[in-house]
């Protein structure tokens, strides 16, 4: 019952989020805007760079093969409105919790919803 | 020396003479009575600020944000409907980054107006009397709205940015826009628009912190009758110019290919 509550606060919380991210030259419709996917990950590059800011990390699959993601966020021109990003935001090596909207297609891409750091801040992908 | 003075004030009066010609030229025809006196009576209206679209958006239409329904009312002809509903664009019900059609993506086509009112850049407003310019992080572009002349010249090339003349009425700034290529989109989706297209944007400052854009569409060769949008921007206080917008088409090409091939992400970080 608790996991179902947990599940649903998620998927809550995405959909809010889902209202206020910002996007440069694309929508939301290929991304499952109604879920939110969390993995423990490790940052292997961070590219702050137009037209998408992209999030590289590597996370265990559930067979624990590890798999590598890239997760785009809005970007620097609109990053830099938020609280907490820079180029320098994230580093190789990172271990982080990060929250994000996968592809439908099955790739291995994602839309990024928040990124826990080791010291518990919290980068949000909304203003 | 003194000779090359000379020559250079008198190269520099007869520039000035130039642009004044050409100004008064093009500004010669009927100036509509209402608006030259609306122009004569208004002060210039304070837009001071840098200006961010936020959320970008999508769309004219403000009750369909997502821009969910290409058929939303707008009156189409025929044939642009056909067009719209052909394009591949990464917004909207048929989104898809897959052999895109979106000319901008594809090709890095210039993003003109009113289209780059939804790229998350800033703009800003330089006013003076004889002209208002419209500076874009965007491209970077800037759009040059004529203010001492009330007339389009009577056969403009077509052009990416078109002719924009403007004037204020009491807190609007109202800028009049015709002589556009065909080659662009009016927003995100991919509604098309001919060379006929006639734009009207109307900026009045809301608040200190909010400036509000309505927009009107008039181009019978690809809508039945005029139509019209809206679009909100907030003032932005981290700085203009910090991240100017370069199209990299192979950026653009780079992501939707990745995106578009889930076996070949690769182990390691893409190349940059």
């Amino acid at each position: 019952m608790k996991r179902k509550l947990q599940v649903a606060i998620l998927i809550a919380a995405g959909l809010i989020l889902t209202s206020t991210v910002a996007f440069a030259h694309h929508g939301v419709a290929v991304y499952e805007m109604s879920k939110a996917t969390t993995m423990k990950a490790t940052i292997t590059d961070f590219e702050w760079a137009q037209p998408h800011c992209q999030i590289y990390f590597d996370a265990p699959d559930d067979k624990g093969e590890v798999r590598h993601w890239a997760i785009e966020t809005p970007p620097p021109t609109m990053m830099i409105e938020k609280e907490g990003w820079g180029r320098n935001a994230l580093k190789p090596g990172d271990v982080v919790t990060i929250y994000f909207h996968a592809a439908k297609n099955g790739s291995l891409r994602g839309l990024l919803i928040k990124v826990v750091k080791a010291d518990g801040k919290e980068l949000f992908n909304r203003p | 020396m003194r000779n090359h003075i000379v020559i250079l004030a008198a190269a520099l009066a007869l520039a000035i003479t130039l642009v004044e010609g050409v100004h008064s030229v093009r500004g010669q025809g009927g100036s509509p009575a209402a608006r030259s006196k609306a122009q004569k009576s208004a002060q210039a209206p304070d837009l001071s600020g840098e200006w961010l679209p936020d959320p970008p958006g999508c769309g004219w239409n403000p009750d369909d944000p997502q821009c969910s329904k290409l058929e939303d009312g707008t009156p189409y002809q025929p044939w642009a409907l056909q067009k719209l509903k052909s394009e591949r664009a990464g917004y909207g019900q048929n989104a898809t980054f897959e052999d895109t059609t979106d000319p901008y993506m594809k090709y890095c086509d210039p993003y003109v107006n009113p289209r780059i009112f939804f790229n998350p850049t800033k703009f800003k407003f330089i006013q003076t009397a004889d002209t208002v310019y419209i500076l874009n992080e965007m491209g970077p572009f800037w759009q040059q709205v004529a203010m001492n002349r009330k007339t389009h010249p009577p056969d403009t090339d077509p052009q990416w940015w078109g002719d924009s003349i403007g004037w204020y009425e009491g807190d609007t700034f109202v800028v009049d826009m015709v002589g556009f290529n065909d080659r662009t989109w009016l927003d995100q989706v991919g509604r098309p628009h001919t060379d006929q297209l006639h734009l009207i944007e109307r900026f009045r400052r809301v608040d200190s912190e909010h400036l509000e854009l309505n927009i009107t569409f008039d181009d019978p060769k690809a809508y039945t009758k005029a139509w019209t949008g809206k679009k909100v921007f907030k003032a932005s206080h981290t700085g203009m110019g910090r991240y100017m917008w370069v199209c990299d088409v192979r950026a653009n090409q780079r992501f939707d290919s990745d995106f578009e091939k889930p076996a070949a992400i690769p182990t390691t970080p893409a190349a940059k």
